[in-house]
């Protein structure tokens, strides 16, 4: 058991009335530190927590910040909502797929950069809106796809 | 007088017509194509059966003579297209009165009531028919009169009267197609 | 329109008018005057309702202002004023719960015929009665993997599922397990456990019994019967002493499954997975016919030779020995009135008795005065549970009473050695060394010190100010230890003591007359005193402590008799054996642990063929006692006997507790225990109460074994110290042999003392620990 991240937690905990209350904190705080949250990351933030290992997942599965599937060093969230998807979101997803050589929800080949969808950013007036490493990218075009991910093949992990 | 006369006239006149007595079981006379008589289980195209043992049969049958036991389907071998299947089906034709609300609760039209009503036995027990003997075809058939003498879509009927091999207009053998 | 009284409001539901309490649920409310509104997630055992499946859905009006949307009147409380239009009535509400229904039937595989829900679900109830009739899906349905078993016990069948949340909140607010949970979000969700290893909870079975639609079942229900061609018998759990009621469903002469059979007062409609699903099978395993021993080994023999064979040893021993060279040994497995005939038997021939293993632990009696009802749990304001055994373990759906006390406000305070389920979200917990419970309840009762390290302050200060305190002592210690406590508490005047029994029937067998405690038995049976013992439904070197000076006694007795469904190891000192019925199998009445009398209905016929009832009255005339051989008669003299207000006939359906009088009298103080010795360096505190699942129908059920699965749990500054982590392999091993299984790490178990879930080691003592 590590206990820089037991401790963390506790620290989260003691700030609600509540233990429960902690579970977004917590499981944050272990994505962190392990980029996903694994089946054994999930077993440690419940004795952390102390509350059902099942509940951690029930959580985490509902938020799309979570991320239950390990993930490559760069990690790039398409919204594909109404409003972004009505000014070409799937154009903007298919540019990403082709050009990382990955589906929607998986990671490119050499583990650089996973491309996933997820749920509105809260952008919509200005979509589509693409997030890489949680910066948000406003009126992402296909255009942009390439010397993005050029980019990103190029530096270090970073989010 | 004359009224004697004319009644036995009646009389004499009758006894050299040909009787219209019908030789049974020398001549079977054909029945009805609606006639309920002995039921058939059903097996799909594929060979499975079609009943998943349900025992919504044995829930209509007002004789209370229908048992079914279901199991799982094994996943090697599969018996029916569902779940489940029917691990006993017994129908106790002592008891059955041939109202055909087994056909009519079945789910899956794997229980139909054919004309055969050739059923007696020489024990009880053996009118209790087993799922064996209600798959397989009646050994006598019971011939049935063409659907096309009676007010039924006849193209319909035809197929439904497919299933069981009885005399029809285009079928005048009962043999299977 | 003015209320008739102040706190009472009025409520108008399809032109009906309605006084009743302000904040009622529009559903509750409706069904007072006779109009149902349909419901698939409401069930007000499960807490505050969430509005899920919105099934409820009606037109609201208040104050002449129809609110602007259609309420759910599972979450929509009644307000002065307020008038309602359901379905029924109202062309909106109708539309908008037609469109539930379609939506809810969306991705429903209407499999319903090869569906075990079919002829007792509520979808399909519902929706014959107020679904639209036909369907406009033409697109395919969502497709999953089925069934699936989400444990050994229950199967799940996702497509089924219509996403009500019953089964979740059942697992999070009711058995607070929290294992089972909606994964994934919207029309992704799915009922799953964390990476769908089994759902291990020890009341899993309830959600079988919740689910609305046919998505969480039995698995040894499947496929069995139709509602249609089962019978369902009212009949009492004897699994423990709560005396759970039940329905036992019979198709074609074999108990096929049971289900609640909801007693306010007792189980509030739940039931343990022992008692749903432990069955004394199969039958080929067991005692079909009576043995007698000769010089070859045991024979089969007639109930005649056997009946009469057993009375003839015991009127020898007696005549020869002089009284009390008998003893008659039960652990409760037995109805009052197979009870009241043994002691019948043990008077004539003054034979010893005993009903549970301690005498001093078993005189249930001395807490009358200041006993608790179950239903006690719902108005306390504070339950103090000491013992280091899990309340559920000795008295399985009390645990869920306890728990929704605890929600309802009520303070829980746990003095244990820790580890037990219950804990973790308690009030407050007092970490005691193991085996210190008589110390504790003595030094609460201001007989004695405390445990060192055990500040029991803040506790009795508590029970101090407590307006309805209900102490639950989980431990077999002395009852005057906790009849002191309960004096020194005027727990006569509020709240009390709510027994626990080992036994499922202890309580009954020692007011029928087999009052005592294997204690006494055993020193009486090694000194040589007694000469003949009789096991009656019991197997000592099992299911009770000092397993081995059992053996050791037993063998030296001249005449042993066990009563006994199955072969066990009493039976191989046996010399004459009689076939025991079970469960299903009994007719009579059972006392449970507040001392209700409820009565058990024979469903299935045991494999003998004969009552027990009978043997024993076949017993009793070789010796002259009059015991009649049908229960309803030896019921009417018991309850003559005994002053019990209730006859026979008064005993069907949910058995009242009549009330009784409270009226204390100051015990005689009693000595301090003795604190349990420590143990010697190296080696652990055993920690190895009886658990709830354990006993020969437990073992012989599959659907069960995976609740059997040992494990072993340490302290986590002992298991850093071992150098192991949790799932590393761990043997211990105690004086009643090895126990080996998995490590669980607690942080609440105190250090030095190592649990067990073992049924056949000691209770207490000590153990050492190695990885294996």
């Amino acid at each position: 058991m590590s206990d820089s991240l037991h401790d963390a937690i506790q620290a989260e905990i003691a700030k609600y009335p509540d233990r429960r209350s902690a579970i977004l904190a917590a499981l944050r705080l272990a994505q962190a530190k392990y980029r996903w949250l694994s089946p054994e990351a999930f077993e440690e933030v419940s004795r952390c927590i102390d509350l059902p290992v099942a509940q951690c997942v029930a959580v985490a599965s509902f938020y799309d910040m979570y991320f239950l599937e390990p993930v490559g060093e760069h990690v790039v969230e398409v919204c594909t909502n109404v409003s972004c998807a009505l000014v070409g979101a799937a154009d903007v997803v298919a540019a990403f797929e082709m050009e990382l050589g990955c589906s929607l929800g998986s990671t490119s080949a050499d583990g650089k950069v996973t491309l996933r969808p997820v749920e509105c950013l809260g952008g919509c007036g200005w979509g589509p809106v693409v997030s890489i490493d949680h910066r948000y990218h406003e009126h992402f075009t296909a255009d942009d796809v390439k010397p993005v991910v050029a980019g990103l093949r190029t530096s270090e992990g970073g989010h | 007088m004359l009224d004697q006369v004319k009644g036995f006239s009646v009389t004499l006149r009758h006894l050299f017509r040909k009787p219209v007595t019908q030789e049974y079981p020398e001549y079977r006379r054909p029945v009805y194509p609606r006639f309920r008589g002995r039921h058939q289980l059903h097996r799909h195209e594929n060979g499975l059966e079609k009943c998943v043992g349900c025992s919504l049969c044995a829930a209509a049958c007002p004789a209370d003579c229908i048992r079914v036991v279901p199991a799982e389907n094994p996943v090697e071998g599969r018996v029916s297209a569902g779940e489940r299947y029917a691990r006993i089906y017994e129908i106790n034709m002592a008891r059955c009165i041939f109202c055909g609300y087994c056909e009519l609760a079945c789910p899956f039209d794997a229980i139909t009531l054919g004309n055969d009503f050739e059923l007696s036995e020489i024990s009880r027990d053996a009118l209790v028919y087993t799922k064996d003997m209600l798959l397989a075809k009646p050994e006598r058939r019971t011939p049935s009169k063409s659907v096309e003498l009676y007010d039924v879509p006849v193209q319909e009927m035809e197929r439904v009267l497919g299933m069981y091999d009885v005399i029809t207009a285009t079928n005048p053998e009962g043999a299977p197609e | 329109m003015a209320a008739t009284e102040t706190n009472l409001v009025t409520v108008t539901f399809d032109g009906r008018e309605l006084q009743v309490a302000p904040g009622t649920p529009l559903v509750v409310a409706a069904a007072e005057v006779g109009i149902e509104i349909p419901v698939f997630c409401y069930e007000p055992r499960l807490g505050p309702p969430i509005g899920a499946c919105r099934m409820c859905l009606v037109e609201v009006e208040i104050g002449g202002r129809a609110m602007p949307k259609l309420q759910a009147a599972c979450t929509m409380t009644t307000q002065d004023g307020m008038v309602v239009r359901t379905a029924a009535t109202s062309a909106p509400a109708k539309e908008g719960q037609d469109a539930v229904l379609e939506f809810l039937l969306l991705n429903h595989p209407l499999d319903c015929p090869v569906c075990d829900k079919g002829g007792e679900c509520p979808l399909q109830d519902l929706t014959f009665r107020y679904g639209p009739g036909t369907s406009r899906m033409t697109i395919p349905k969502r497709t999953y993997e089925k069934p699936l078993p989400i444990s050994p016990s229950v199967l799940i069948d996702r497509e089924r599922c219509i996403l009500c949340y019953r089964c979740t909140r059942f697992s999070s607010d009711v058995a607070e397990d929290g294992e089972l949970v909606a994964r994934e979000r919207g029309a992704r969700s799915v009922i799953a456990t964390f990476e769908e290893r089994p759902y291990v909870g020890a009341f899993s079975g309830n959600v079988t019994e919740l689910c609305p639609v046919g998505a969480l079942l039995p698995t040894p229900y499947r496929f069995k019967a139709r509602p249609w061609e089962i019978v369902n018998v009212p009949t009492v759990c004897t699994g423990c002493a709560v005396g759970c009621n039940t329905w036992v469903t019979l198709r074609e002469g074999k108990a096929e499954r049971v289900i609640s059979r909801n007693h306010p007062e007792v189980d509030e409609g739940w039931l343990c997975d022992r008692g749903r699903f432990a069955r004394h099978e199969p039958l080929v395993e067991r005692l079909a016919e009576p043995l007698i021993r000769d010089s070859s080994g045991l024979h089969p023999a007639t109930w005649e030779e056997a009946t009469r064979s057993t009375a003839q040893r015991l009127r020898h021993v007696s005549a020869l020995k002089g009284a009390g060279a008998v003893a008659i040994v039960t652990g409760g497995n037995l109805t009052n009135e197979e009870a009241y005939g043994w002691a019948a038997i043990a008077r004539s021939v003054g034979a010893r008795t005993a009903s549970g293993p301690v005498a001093a632990a078993g005189e249930w009696e001395r807490l009358d005065p200041y006993a608790a009802r179950i239903d006690d749990l719902d108005r306390s304001d504070l339950i103090v549970v000491i013992g280091d055994a899990d309340v559920a373990d000795r008295a399985g759906v009390v645990d869920l009473r306890i728990r929704k006390a605890r929600r309802a406000g009520a303070h829980l305070a746990i003095v244990s050695a820790g580890g037990t389920i219950l804990e973790r979200d308690a009030g407050s917990f007092v970490a005691a060394p193991a085996g210190s419970a008589a110390a504790i309840v003595a030094a609460l009762a201001g007989a004695g010190a405390a445990p060192a390290g055990v500040d029991l302050a803040d506790l009795g200060a508590r029970l101090a100010v407590a307006s309805h305190p209900v102490l639950v002592v989980t431990d077999p210690i002395a009852i005057a230890l906790i009849e002191q406590l309960a004096h020194t508490l005027r727990l006569h005047e509020r709240g009390g003591v709510l027994p626990m029994p080992r036994g499922a029937n202890e309580r009954g067998a020692r007011l029928a007359g087999l009052s005592g405690g294997g204690d006494a038995v055993l020193a009486g049976l090694e000194s040589g005193e007694i000469r003949a013992v009789v096991l009656v439904g019991l197997d000592p070197t099992a299911e009770w402590p000092e397993a081995e000076r059992w053996h050791m006694a037993l063998a030296q007795a001249d005449h042993v008799v066990t009563v006994s469904a199955f072969v066990n190891s009493a039976v191989s000192w046996s010399h004459i054996v009689l076939p025991q019925t079970v469960d299903h199998e009994r007719e009579g009445t059972v006392t449970n642990l507040e001392g209700r009398i409820q009565r058990l209905r024979p469903v299935t016929k045991g494999p003998s063929g004969r009552s027990d009832l009978v043997a024993i009255a076949a017993i009793a005339e070789v010796l002259g006692v009059p015991v009649a051989p049908t229960p309803a008669k030896v019921y009417a003299t018991l309850a003559a006997d005994l002053t019990v207000p209730l006859s026979w006939s008064q005993l069907n359906g949910r058995a009242p507790l009549p009330s009784r009088g409270r009226e204390a009298r100051a015990p005689k103080k009693v000595a301090a225990p003795k604190a349990p010795p420590a143990p010697a360096a190296g080696r652990f505190v055993l920690v190895a109460p009886r658990p709830l699942f354990a006993g020969p129908a437990v073992e012989r059920t599959a659907a069960l074994a995976h609740q059997r699965a040992p494990w072993v749990m340490l302290n986590h500054a002992d298991a850093d110290a071992l150098g192991v982590a949790e799932h590393d392999v761990i043997s211990v091993t105690h004086a009643g042999g090895t126990h080996t299984g998995p490590l669980r790490i607690s942080r609440r178990l105190v250090a030095g003392a190592v649990r067990i879930n073992w049924a056949g080691a000691p209770a207490t003592g000590d153990a050492t620990v190695v990885r294996s």
